[in-house]
C-alpha cells in the first residue's frame, strides 16, 4: 500500500476518528489514527506522501500546539485543522501556523476529501521541490573544489580573466574548468548556471537548517 | 356646729387638740388662749395659715380695715407677747388647689373611723393625741417620747419654763371635765423658744377640714388628718397621715435658733352634726309601739323595720320602744290587766310622746285602757283591718292611722284566672279567735265563687288532717289560706309557718293574702306591704312628734295593695308568665343571664368581635404574605432559570463540540458507506457496513442524549420534588461540563459514592447547583498552575446526610470574602454579576439542604452541599419505588 497517500488523523473522539478513517479509507487513502498529540509524536509517520487531520481540542496539548511544534519536530506534513466549535482566535492561530484548511465539524465528505486532496497536492508539490533540490545538491557535490571556486566566481559575474587572476591560474584552465562545471551541472549557458546557483545556495541553506533529517 | 382643732408641738411631735363648735375668729382666739394656758412656757412666735380666722383676707390688705382694725387673733398674740407669722404661700392657694390637695391625699394613708356619736370620736381623738404625746418614741431626740423630751429640757433649763411640765402628766389631773373640751387638757410642754403654728382651714369652703402633719407616720398611731364632715350615725370621719403641711410650704423654722419645739395647730371644721342635737337642751322624744302578736311574727318584724326607718330618717334621736301583747297565745282580762299595770309602771318615768298600735287587737287594748295608761298621748294605729276599724268607729280625734284592706276575694279571683281548669276551691283556716274572724270573712266572700267552683272549707282541722287532704289534691283545685295561729289540735303557729307547711305538701297551688307568705311556698296574692305599713305609721309618728295636730295629717284612706307573686311558684304551677301583670311585685325571679351579665356579655361580644377582626386581619396579612412569598419564589426560580441560560451560554463552545462530535462521526460514517457503494457492489464489506451502522446508531444516541440533558436543564419547569439519586445528577453534570473542562485544560474528576444517594429534591435545581459550583471551581482552576488544574466533585453519605463536595486547587477564598460569599451581587470575578453562589444557596435551601465553603489545607477551596437523605436507613428494602 506504499503507493497510497497517507492521512493521519489526530482526534480524541474514537468514534469520529474511526468514522473519518473509514471514509478516507474508502476514498483510497492509507489512514492512521491517533487519540492524542502524544500518541502521534510517539508514532511519527514515515516520510511518505501524506497529510495530517488535526482536531483542535485534544486532551493534553491541543491540536494547534502540535501544529506549531511540527516544523520543529522536522515533520513537514500539510495540516488540516478540524474543530467542533470554530472560534476566531483558534482559526487565526491555525492559519498563521500554515494550515491548509480549517474545517468545522461535522465535515461534509466532499469538503473533507477536497481538503485532503489539496493537502496532498501541496505535499506532492513540496515533495517535488524538495526532490529537485536534493538532485541539484548531489550534482553540486560532484564538483571538485577548484571547480566550485570557479563556479562561485562565475555566478558572481566575473570574467574568466579575473577568475584566473584571483585564483592564480591560467585563463585556459579557468575556461576548461568552467566547461566542466557546465557539463557536470548540465547547463548550456552562464545564465542557466546562475539560476541553478541560486537554487543550490537556497537549498544548501535549508539543508543546513534541517541537517539531520536529510544528512 | 362642731369643730376640731389639732395642734402639733415640738418638732411637730406634740399635738394639741381642741374640739370647738364653730370656726371663726372667736374660736381661733379662744383656741390660742387655751394653748397659751396649756403650754408651760412662753410662746414667742405663732405661725398660722392665712385663713380669715387668723388674719384679714388679702383683698382687705390695703383697705381701711387692715389699716385701722387689728384682727382679733393678732390682738391675742400681741397680748401674749408673741409674734404672729403667716405662711408665705405665693400665690395663695386658691380653692381649686386646696381641692386638689385634698384629693391628692392618697387613699392608702387614710383610715376611716365611724362613730355613731361625737363622744366616741372625742375619746378616740384624745387617746390618739395622748398616744402621740406620751407614748410614741421619737427618732430625734433619740428614744424619748415628746413629753419625756420636754421634761428633760425642764431639768436642764428650768428657767425657760413658766411651770413644771411634770404637772401635766396624763392621768386624773389632766382629764378634761367638759365633754366637748376633753382633749384640750392634753396640752403639751416644751422649751421656752417655742413657735406655735396654727392652721385653720376653715376658709376653704367645701372640703373644710384637711389636716396633715408629716411626722405622724408611725403606723401604730393613727395618722392625723381630719377630713370632711363629722359623722351622723353611720357617717365617717377620716384620719390620715399626709404631707399637706409640706405642700403649704410654710417657712421652715431653724432648729438651732428656736430650740427643739415647733407647734402646729390646725383647726378643722365640720358641719351637720347629730351630736349637737343630742346634746341640746330638748330631751329625746319617745315612741311606744305596741304589737298585737308575738315579736317574731314576720309581719311584726317587717312593720318594725318600716317604723324605725321612718322615724330615724326624720329624727334619729327619737327613742322607739316596742311591746308585744303576744295574742292569741295570751289573752283574757287578767292578762290584759297585768299588761296594763306593767306598761304603766314601765313607762312612768319616760312616758311616750306617741303610741303606735300595731294590729286590731293592740288598738282595741289601747283604746280600752287609754285612761289608765297614757290618756292624752296621740295614738297611731297600723295594720288594722278596714272592717274591724269600722266596727270601732267613731275613733277619738287623736287616734289616727291608715287601715289595711286584706283582699281575700281579689286574690282568689286572680288565682281562678290563673287556673281556669280549677273546679275546686279549698279554704284553710284555723281555730283561734282571729282565725275564726278570717273564716267568717272568707265564708262571706266565698259565695261569689260558687257558680264557678265548688268551695270547701277546711276550718279548724288538725294540721295533719289538712296536710293529708291537701296532699291528695291535684291541679284541678286551688287552695287559699290566710294562715292560722292555732290549728284544730291546739298547736300554735304563726300564719306564715302554717302557710309554709300547707304549701309544702299541697298538690294544688296555694294562695294567701299577706306579703309575709311570699317565699313560704305560696304563689302570691293581692297584699299590702307590712314594711310599708310600718313606714306609713312611722311617718305619721314623726309628724306628730314634730308638733303636727293629729287631725291635719291627711293620711291615705287605706293602705294600697299590690299583686305579689313568687316567681318560682309561677313556674312550678305552669302559669303563663305573660299573664302575670306588669305591675305585679315579682319576687325570687332569677335574673336571666342577659339581665345579670349584660355588661359582661357586651364586653365579651366586643372582645369576640375585636378578636375576630384581629384574626381576619391576620389572615388577610397571611394571605398577602403568602402571595408575596409566592411572587418571591417565582422570581427566584425565574432568576435561577436565567442563570441556567447564562451558564448554557458560557458553555456554548463545549456544548457545540459535544454535539458536533457525534454528528461529524455520523456524517463521516455515512459518507464512507456511500463511497463503498459507489466503488461497486463487489467492494462492499458487509461487516464494515454493519459496524458503520452500529456506530451511527451509537453516535445518534450520544448526540440526542446531550441535547436531552441540555433541554432538561434549560427548560422552564415547575419545581417538582421527587426522589433523585445524587450520583445520577453528578453524572449529568459531568457530561455537560466535561467538554468545558477539557477546553479549559482542567481535569474534572467525578467520584460518585458507592451506594445510591437518594434525596427528595428537584432534579434540575440540584443539577444547577452542581453546575454552578463546578463551573466556579473550573474558573478557579483555570487560573492555577497547570499541574494544579484539577476539579474534584465527590459524593458521600455521612450520618443520614448526602454530601457533595466540589474541590479545586486554585487560590482559595480570601478570608475577607468569606462572609459575603453567598450574598447576591458579590463577585470576585471580573465579569461575574455575583448571582451564582447566591442562587446556589437559594436552591439548596429550597431543597432543605445547606451549603458551606471552606479553604482546603493544601490550597484551593471546597464547597460542600448537604442534603438530608430521603430514606431513613441506607439500603432498607422496599424504599425504592
Amino acid at each position: 500500500m506504499s503507493d497510497r497517500a497517507q492521512v493521519h488523523i489526530v482526534d480524541d473522539d474514537a468514534s469520529l476518528r474511526i468514522a473519518l478513517g473509514r471514509l478516507l479509507n474508502a476514498a483510497g487513502f492509507d489512514v492512521h489514527g491517533y487519540a492524542s498529540t502524544g500518541e502521534f509524536l510517539l508514532n511519527r509517520p514515515d516520510s511518505r506522501h501524506g497529510c495530517l487531520l488535526l482536531d483542535v481540542r485534544l486532551p493534553g496539548p491541543s491540536g494547534l500546539d502540535l501544529h506549531e511544534a511540527l516544523a520543529g519536530q522536522g515533520i513537514d506534513l500539510p495540516v488540516i485543522v478540524m474543530s467542533g466549535h470554530a472560534d476566531v482566535p483558534s482559526c487565526v492561530r491555525a492559519m498563521k501556523a500554515g494550515a491548509v484548511d480549517f474545517l468545522e465539524k461535522p465535515i461534509a465528505s466532499q469538503i473533507l476529501l477536497d481538503a485532503v486532496g489539496r493537502a496532498l497536492a501541496l505535499d506532492l508539490q513540496k515533495r517535488a521541490v524538495r526532490d529537485e533540490e536534493n538532485q541539484l545538491g548531489l550534482l553540486f557535490a560532484s564538483l571538485s573544489p577548484r571547480e566550485r571556486e570557479v563556479f562561485e566566481r562565475v555566478v558572481a559575474g566575473k570574467l574568466n580573466k579575473q577568475i584566473a587572476d584571483e585564483l592564480g591560474i591560467a585563463e585556459r584552465t579557468v575556461k576548461a574548468q568552467r566547461a566542466h562545471v557546465m557539463e557536470k551541472l548540465g547547463v548550456g549557458s552562464a545564465a542557466e548556471l546562475g539560476r541553478i546557483a541560486e537554487r543550490i545556495l537556497h537549498g544548501r541553506d535549508e539543508t543546513a537548517r534541517a541537517g539531520d533529517v536529510f544528512p | 356646729m362642731f369643730h376640731i382643732t389639732f395642734a402639733r408641738v415640738g418638732f411637730g411631735e406634740f399635738a394639741f387638740v381642741q374640739v370647738v363648735r364653730k370656726t371663726g375668729r372667736t374660736s381661733a382666739s379662744a383656741f390660742l388662749r387655751a394653748l397659751i394656758h396649756a403650754v408651760p412656757y412662753p410662746i414667742h412666735t405663732v405661725v398660722t395659715d392665712d385663713g380669715i380666722q387668723f388674719t384679714f383676707p388679702p383683698r382687705y390688705a390695703d383697705g381701711p380695715i387692715a389699716r385701722h382694725i387689728t384682727h382679733m387673733f393678732d390682738r391675742r398674740c400681741r397680748e401674749n407677747g408673741s409674734e404672729h407669722r403667716l405662711p408665705k404661700v405665693k400665690p395663695p392657694l386658691d380653692q381649686w388647689q386646696v381641692e386638689r390637695m385634698s384629693r391628692t391625699i392618697p387613699e392608702a394613708t387614710v383610715t376611716r373611723f365611724h362613730y355613731d356619736h361625737h363622744h366616741p370620736f372625742e375619746t378616740h381623738l384624745a387617746d390618739f393625741v395622748a398616744a402621740c404625746n406620751f407614748g410614741r418614741r421619737l427618732k430625734i431626740p433619740r428614744g424619748l417620747t415628746p413629753y419625756e423630751f420636754i421634761c428633760k429640757r425642764w431639768t436642764s433649763e428650768p428657767s425657760k419654763f413658766i411651770l413644771d411640765p411634770i404637772h401635766q402628766m396624763p392621768g386624773l389631773n389632766t382629764e378634761g371635765a367638759e365633754p366637748g373640751d376633753s382633749a384640750c387638757r392634753r396640752s403639751s410642754v416644751g422649751p421656752r423658744a417655742a413657735i406655735v403654728r396654727i392652721g385653720l382651714s376653715g376658709h376653704h369652703q367645701r372640703r373644710q377640714c384637711m389636716i396633715a402633719t408629716r411626722t405622724f407616720r408611725d403606723p401604730i398611731i393613727h395618722p392625723l388628718v381630719g377630713e370632711g364632715v363629722l359623722p351622723r350615725p353611720g357617717g365617717c370621719f377620716r384620719l390620715a397621715g399626709n404631707a399637706l403641711w409640706q405642700r403649704l410650704s410654710y417657712p421652715r423654722v431653724a432648729k438651732s435658733k428656736y430650740g427643739a419645739v415647733t407647734l402646729l395647730a390646725l383647726l378643722a371644721v365640720s358641719s351637720a352634726i347629730v351630736g349637737s342635737r343630742a346634746s341640746a337642751a330638748e330631751p329625746a322624744k319617745r315612741v311606744l309601739v305596741l304589737y298585737d302578736n308575738n315579736r317574731l311574727l314576720p309581719a311584726n318584724v317587717l312593720a318594725d323595720q318600716g317604723i324605725n326607718q321612718a322615724i330615724s330618717a326624720s329624727n334619729d334621736s327619737t327613742v322607739v320602744s316596742a311591746e308585744f301583747l303576744d295574742a292569741p297565745q295570751f289573752d283574757g282580762a287578767p292578762y290584759r290587766r297585768a299588761v296594763t299595770t306593767f306598761l304603766r309602771a314601765k313607762y312612768a318615768a319616760h312616758p311616750p310622746d306617741v303610741i303606735v298600735a300595731a294590729g286590731d287587737g293592740a288598738l282595741g287594748f289601747l283604746l280600752d285602757n287609754r285612761q289608765e295608761l297614757f290618756p292624752s298621748v296621740p295614738l297611731v294605729h297600723m295594720g288594722v283591718d278596714v272592717a274591724s276599724l269600722r266596727r270601732r268607729e267613731p275613733l277619738p280625734v287623736d287616734v289616727v292611722g291608715v287601715p289595711v284592706a286584706f283582699d281575700f276575694t281579689g286574690t282568689i279571683e286572680q288565682a281562678l284566672k290563673w287556673h281556669p281548669k280549677a273546679s275546686r276551691l279549698l279554704l284553710v283556716t284555723g281555730s283561734s279567735e282571729p282565725d275564726r274572724q278570717w273564716e267568717a270573712r272568707l265564708r262571706a266572700g266565698a259565695g261569689q265563687f260558687q257558680q264557678r267552683v265548688s268551695t270547701e272549707f277546711l276550718a279548724g282541722l288538725p294540721t295533719a288532717v289538712v296536710l293529708k287532704r291537701l296532699g291528695e289534691l291535684n291541679d284541678d283545685a286551688v287552695v287559699f289560706t290566710p294562715g292560722y295561729f292555732r290549728d284544730g289540735s291546739g298547736r300554735s303557729f304563726t300564719p306564715r309557718e302554717a302557710a309554709a307547711e300547707l304549701a309544702s305538701v299541697s298538690g294544688a297551688p296555694v294562695y294567701g293574702p299577706y306579703n309575709t307568705f311570699i317565699g313560704a311556698g305560696i304563689v302570691g296574692g293581692f297584699m299590702p306591704s307590712f314594711e310599708e305599713i310600718g313606714r306609713m305609721a312611722g311617718t305619721a309618728v314623726a309628724r306628730l312628734l314634730d308638733g303636727a295636730a293629729p287631725g291635719t295629717l291627711q293620711l291615705p284612706k287605706v293602705m294600697p295593695v299590690a299583686l305579689n307573686v313568687d316567681w318560682r311558684q309561677i313556674l312550678r304551677w305552669g302559669i303563663d308568665p305573660d299573664r302575670v301583670p306588669r305591675d305585679a311585685i315579682v319576687r325570687f325571679r332569677t335574673p336571666t343571664f342577659w339581665e345579670t351579665y349584660r355588661a359582661e356579655a357586651w364586653i365579651a361580644i366586643g372582645l369576640f368581635l375585636l378578636q375576630s377582626l384581629l384574626v381576619a386581619g391576620l389572615l388577610f396579612e397571611r394571605r398577602r404574605r403568602r402571595k408575596a412569598e409566592a411572587a418571591v419564589d417565582k422570581h427566584r426560580f425565574e432568576l435561577a432559570h436565567a442563570s441556567r441560560l447564562a451558564t448554557a451560554g458560557e458553555l456554548t463552545a463545549s456544548i457545540a463540540h459535544e454535539i458536533n462530535q457525534p454528528l461529524g462521526a455520523i456524517l463521516s460514517n455515512v459518507s464512507a458507506a456511500e463511497l463503498m457503494f459507489e466503488a461497486g457492489p463487489d467492494r462492499i464489506d458487509l461487516e464494515e457496513i454493519r459496524q458503520i451502522l452500529g456506530d451511527i446508531h451509537r453516535d445518534t444516541i450520544r448526540a440526542s442524549e446531550v441535547i436531552r440533558r441540555l433541554r432538561a436543564l434549560l427548560s422552564k419547569h415547575d419545581v417538582e420534588r421527587r426522589l433523585i439519586d445524587l450520583n445520577e445528577s453528578l453524572g449529568d453534570m459531568a457530561i455537560i461540563l466535561r467538554a468545558e473542562a477539557q477546553r479549559r485544560s482542567v481535569a474534572l474528576v467525578v467520584r460518585p459514592s458507592a451506594q445510591a444517594l437518594e434525596v427528595l429534591a428537584d432534579r434540575v435545581q440540584v443539577q444547577q447547583v452542581l453546575l454552578n459550583l463546578t463551573l466556579n471551581a473550573i474558573d478557579a482552576a483555570t487560573g492555577a498552575a497547570v499541574e494544579r488544574r484539577t476539579v474534584t466533585v465527590s459524593a458521600a453519605e455521612r450520618a443520614g446526610v448526602a454530601t457533595i463536595t466540589v474541590r479545586d486547587r486554585g487560590h482559595g477564598i480570601a478570608s475577607e470574602h468569606m462572609p459575603r460569599l453567598f450574598d447576591s451581587f458579590f463577585s470576585t470575578k471580573r465579569t461575574g454579576i455575583g448571582l451564582g453562589l447566591s442562587i446556589v444557596r437559594t436552591l439548596v435551601e429550597a431543597q432543605g439542604g445547606t451549603v458551606s465553603a471552606r479553604n482546603e489545607p493544601g490550597g484551593g477551596a471546597a464547597f460542600e452541599v448537604e442534603f438530608p437523605l430521603a430514606r431513613a436507613a441506607p439500603g432498607s428494602p422496599g424504599e425504592r419505588p
